[in-house]
């Protein structure tokens, strides 16, 4: 025959899609795409038969080789391989008889599929086999054994069933209705009586219910789908060991494509569905595409299509069978038959012309909900586990492809680059969309890491490979639990995961070995390493970690022709060390020195690049950021300091090329230079000038509220200016510190209209995300200081609720073991200064800021001063004397009198303390 | 007498382009080493890594055009020249068996061990010389994918290397042309094949 290429890619596309299913599906899809082309049609059957003949050709030329590792082995334990039966979803069935003379049974073996079998899974592989072992039914094929072959693949032996499967058995002996009633029931007696022993099939469908010549029925793989589903302890969800599960979506329940709970209703269901294949030829529901969304809107959405009888499209079905099919293809699990048992009741009832339990309430059934579409759970339900489905499908994809290549060296490389980046990314995107960490997502995780760790055992000496490993790790490492990425939340499984990435890449550079792959592959996951640390609190750890990463860096950028990108990667490790020594408010040792070292390191890195390419933006961007840090962690000893720093910054900012600077990140960035110059001016004392600072970039982070008010990250930025700004009216009314004591009221009426704004706006934000601490600790702080701006102002109205509400949450928040040092201060802060007087607890103030300066290695003046003014609240003046005077040791000495910062006066108000 | 190597080169682009007496004019310099590399496939035992007909070929490549390094589209120009050469002695080499009705006692060794059904020297490897003919009028790049990776041995990472796609693009593929070869070469005998 001669073809047209335009039809013979018209025939490959449709060859390629029929091959990803089989069956019914396979034909009607085949049907669906030819659209009546009976010739492009046959073609296509053709080359599938091909296909498969191909596949056993290539099989059985596989098998015939004796002694290979790489091979099939002819003899599987005490059985001798015969001939192939045929390829299934979870591997391939071979024809065997026993070698050892003791039987002459044939059997059929099923050598497993699945390269990710962990020690764990074969346990339970083979407690769960001896389960199935006891299920003794004439109509069920019997588990006989099962095992490890010497090549590790797992198999199941059974007896083997000669005969053809249920559909065609009806047809081609053209049964009557009673008769292939009668069978039917036979096959409910046998599913009745698993569930009775509490296994359930999962992948019910002709394919697995062969009749023999003499009629009998016998259902193959019960509970292989269940033995074969890999949870790893009794614990794990019901989600997560059924997101994985295979099954064939003709036949599959709504709950079992939805990834939910498969109990014996979802049997049922798959009784229905063959019922229904039976009676009328056709299955229930028409997949026409057959992706995921489709599979997904079909079968939880779609009403099943009206039967009709298989012989006449015009007659229908009898009412009371196509009421017994409505009530068994039910998408509430709930609202089915019971059990394979109540099922068979009423196929039995129909048989013997009594009334048929199904159908009560038929009738509101179909005008309510049958004829109308039904959706199935939420929208959101559908896309969210179509997504995880669709992403765990790929990872038994990849690992069937990972564990045909394993068997070839030769592309296992690209096999694990393409894992890397298909893979990870598709579960980088799912985590994107779907924030929150579930179940499904961490089966994903756990699959791809048992891929990885198979391929490393098969890594050795493989340069190429382990580099991919080591990124592979890396990246999963991160989507683990990285808090600079979005992640799984599981930062002890991403360290471990990073463990490992280390420990491949750490040999590749040994030596003063010169590789630059592998010492930026090993700096990269340090790196990640260090920073997964740093957001667990395990700030030491994380400088060792962070400190290992710039050494490695520094090998990679000795060499001359060093990349302006490569420096810039290193500068930026530098900055997070910075950050790690010496970040304020966070985990940090607050080690002001050790952090403004590693910044200047980083800036001089910076400067580097620039001299490789004078435009490069990330260098350029990253000395203003460096001058900022540099300026913020000076801010808390050293405030004309700090505003010489965010000078300079806001020069290297605006020295960006002009298309960068209407950038939203460099307008972000250089109004967050601008609010830190205007605090460091508070601290100064320069009232007028900082907070016409406050009012120059206020608009901007409004406008960008305003545009989006679900944009938590714009809400909190705006949130920060009016803090700030309130801070400095506040403090600008203060008696010690303020400069303009005559202009009190007015101030204070200023503090309560930020104070005001602010707490809309926290509140805003925690409406998003109502557990995150930082913020509900902001919101606290807001309520209490207006509480005590209020009493200030002799507006005292509601005061005291609103008092009380940021009380509480601060006892709630000081409770926990992890709260960080800033909440700690802030909490005993409030406790010390809140209005109404009855509300204030000094004891437990005391406590928090002692924990306070502890978590901040009693480096933070502004927290030593938190503790004197919660000691001299409670009475204890020499204490407070001590904390005062050590705040003020932190600072550097005065240079000129009327520099003087307001720390240094409050300190020294704490420290020259009279009784 | 080697010839430079940028002349190689310039009659490789030639090919590429389409001039058919670049192809006549490259074949001597090529055919010599390629039947060694052939006379290797034919000898094989069936344990693959006995011949890595590839490498052969690349470091004859390398030889001929005094490089260390061979890359970009010289050698993949290089590379898809020399899979039909290959082609070609292949066939010559079944030809010449069938002719002489040899081979009748030796052992079968399949072409590769993923087309375990074509015998090198067989009559079907003539049947998918002319399978391969109709495949190259319908769409050349799969006639092309063939001839790398079965008549020149590329492994499958190679020969989408070779041809620019994704290693997944060329196992798809190849699982198509394979069937569809097997419907060319065994017309009507596609169903109902049972190995014993």
């Amino acid at each position: 025959m001669n073809q047209s290429t335009d039809v013979f890619l018209r025939i490959e596309a449709i060859f390629h899609e029929a091959l990803a299913v089989s069956g019914t599906a396979r034909e009607e899809l085949i049907d669906a795409r030819c659209r009546g082309d009976w010739e492009v049609a046959a073609e296509v059957h053709l080359l599938l038969d091909a296909c498969e003949a191909v596949e056993q050709l290539t099989d059985s030329f596989r098998l015939e080789l004796p002694g290979s590792r790489d091979r099939i082995s002819t003899h599987i334990g005490p059985y001798s391989l015969d001939r192939l039966l045929g390829r299934g979803g979870m591997g391939t069935v071979f024809l065997a008889h026993r070698a050892d003379g003791q039987f002459e049974q044939q059997v059929a073996i099923k050598l497993i599929d699945l390269p990710l079998a962990t020690d764990l899974f074969r346990e339970r592989f083979r407690q769960e086999r001896q389960i199935l072992a006891g299920l003794q039914h004439p109509y069920i094929a019997r588990l006989l054994d099962g095992g490890v072959t010497e090549n590790g693949d797992l198999y199941l032996v059974m007896e083997y069933v000669d005969g053809v499967p249920i559909h065609r058995f009806c047809d081609e002996k053209y049964l009557s209705l009673a008769q292939r009633l009668a069978l039917f029931l036979r096959v409910c007696e046998a599913v009745q009586f698993a569930h009775q022993h509490f296994v359930v099939h999962r992948d019910l469908k002709p394919d697995n219910i062969l009749v023999s010549g003499d009629g009998t029925p016998r259902l193959l793989d019960f509970g292989t789908a269940k033995l074969l589903s890999p949870a790893l302890t009794k614990s794990d969800s019901e989600l997560t060991r059924e997101g994985f599960q295979s099954f064939t979506p003709q036949y599959a329940s709504p709950e079992q494509v939805l990834g939910k709970t498969i109990t014996t209703a979802s049997d049922t269901y798959s009784l229905g569905v063959l019922l229904y294949v039976l009676l009328t030829g056709a299955p229930p529901y028409e997949l026409k595409e057959h992706t995921t969304a489709e599979m997904l809107r079909v079968i939880c959405e779609e009403p099943p299509r009206r039967p009709h009888h298989p012989a006449n499209a015009q007659k229908r079905l009898d009412g009371d069978l196509e009421a017994i099919l409505l009530k068994a293809l039910r998408k509430e699990p709930q609202e089915r038959y019971f059990s394979a048992d109540k099922l068979a009741s009423d196929v039995c009832a129909y048989l013997d012309g009594q009334p048929v339990g199904a159908r009560h309430g038929t009738i509101r059934y179909r005008s309510m909900k049958f004829m109308r579409r039904h959706r199935f759970g939420l929208a959101a339900t559908v896309v969210l586990v179509g997504t995880l489905l669709a992403g765990a499908a790929g990872v038994v994809w990849q690992a069937r492809v990972a564990n045909e290549e394993r068997r070839r060296a030769e592309a296992r490389s690209a096999d694990l680059r393409q894992l890397s980046n298909s893979l990870l990314s598709e579960l980088d995107e799912a985590i994107k969309q779907l924030p929150g960490s579930t179940g499904a997502q961490k089966l994903l995780v756990t699959r791809v890491l048992e891929h990885l760790d198979r391929m490393a055992r098969d890594a050795h000496g493989d340069r190429v490979t382990q580099l991919d490993l080591v990124d592979a790790y890396t990246r999963l490492g991160n989507i683990q639990g990285n808090p600079y990425d979005q992640n799984l939340g599981d930062p002890a499984g991403g360290l471990a995961s990073l463990d490992k990435a280390i420990a491949l890449a750490l040999p590749l550079v040994a030596n003063g070995s010169g590789d630059k792959e592998a010492l930026r592959a090993l700096a990269t996951s340090q790196v990640a390493a260090s920073e997964i640390r740093f957001g667990t609190a395990r700030t030491q750890e994380a400088i060792v970690f962070m400190q290992a990463a710039t050494k490695t860096y520094e090998r990679l950028i000795a060499s001359p022709d060093a990349t302006a990108a490569m420096i810039c990667d290193v500068a930026s490790a530098y900055g997070t060390l910075g950050d790690e020594f010496g970040q304020t408010g966070t985990a940090s040792l607050h080690d002001t020195a050790a952090a403004l070292s590693a910044f200047r390191r980083s800036i001089a890195l910076d400067d580097r690049a620039l001299r490789i390419d004078p435009g490069f933006l990330r260098a350029l961007r990253g000395l203003a950021i460096n001058q900022m840090k540099i300026g913020s962690v000076e801010l808390g000893t050293d405030p004309a300091q700090a505003l010489k720093d965010f000078r300079t910054a806001l020069q290297s900012a605006d020295a960006l090329p002009a298309a960068e600077q209407s950038t939203l990140s460099t307008i972000r960035m250089h109004s967050m230079i601008v609010r830190k110059e205007a605090n460091a001016l508070v601290q100064l004392g320069e009232y007028a000038e900082a907070i016409a600072l406050y009012g120059e970039i206020a608009p901007s982070y409004k406008n960008l509220a305003a545009a989006d008010p679900q944009d938590l990250r714009a809400l909190a930025d705006l949130e920060v200016v009016l803090n700030d700004e309130a801070a400095a009216f506040e403090s600008a009314s203060d008696p010690v510190v303020g400069a303009s004591a005559q202009d009190g009221v007015r101030n204070f009426a200023a503090a309560a209209n930020a104070l005001t704004q602010t707490i809309d706006l926290t509140q805003k934000m925690l409406k998003q995300d109502p557990f995150n601490e930082n913020w509900r600790s902001v919101l606290a702080d807001a309520q209490v200081r207006l509480a005590v701006v209020r009493s200030r102002l002799c507006t005292a109205v509601d005061s005291a609720a609103l008092a009380r509400a940021g009380i509480d949450t601060f006892k709630d928040l000081a409770s926990k073991d992890q709260a960080s040092p800033m909440i700690l201060d802030q909490a005993a802060r409030a406790l010390t200064v809140v209005v109404p007087v009855s509300l204030r607890d000094p004891v437990l103030a005391e406590a928090c800021a002692e924990r306070a300066v502890t978590l901040s290695h009693r480096r933070m003046p502004s927290m030593l001063l938190t503790l004197a003014q919660a000691y001299r609240a409670a009475g204890q003046i020499e204490k407070s004397r001590a904390a005062g005077k050590e705040g003020l040791a932190l600072l550097p000495a005065p240079q000129r009198a009327n520099a003087q910062s307001n720390l240094r006066k409050l300190l020294e108000a704490q420290a020259q303390l009279k009784r | 007498m080697e010839p430079a190597g940028r002349e190689i080169t310039l009659l490789l682009a030639k090919w590429r382009d389409g001039e058919k007496s670049a192809f006549d004019e490259l074949m001597p310099l090529v055919y010599p080493h390629l039947r060694e590399v052939a006379a290797a496939y034919v000898r094989r035992e069936r344990n693959p890594d006995t011949l890595q007909a590839t490498a052969l070929v690349h470091e004859f490549y390398l030889r001929l055009l005094h490089q260390k390094k061979a890359v970009g589209e010289d050698r993949r120009h290089f590379f898809t020249f020399s899979a039909k050469v290959m082609r070609m002695i292949l066939i010559d080499h079944a030809r010449e068996n069938l002719a002489q009705k040899r081979g009748g006692g030796s052992q079968q060794v399949p072409l590769n061990d993923d087309l375990p059904w074509i015998n090198i020297g067989g009559p079907e490897l003539l049947d998918l010389n002319r399978a391969l003919d109709e495949l190259n009028t319908l769409d050349a790049g799969k006639a092309q994918m063939v001839e790398l990776r079965y008549f020149l041995g590329c492994t499958a990472e190679e020969t989408a290397s070779v041809m620019g796609v994704s290693k997944a693009t060329v196992d798809r593929e190849l699982k198509f042309i394979k069937s569809w070869l097997y419907s060319r070469i065994h017309p009507g005998v596609a169903k109902n094949i049972l190995i014993s």
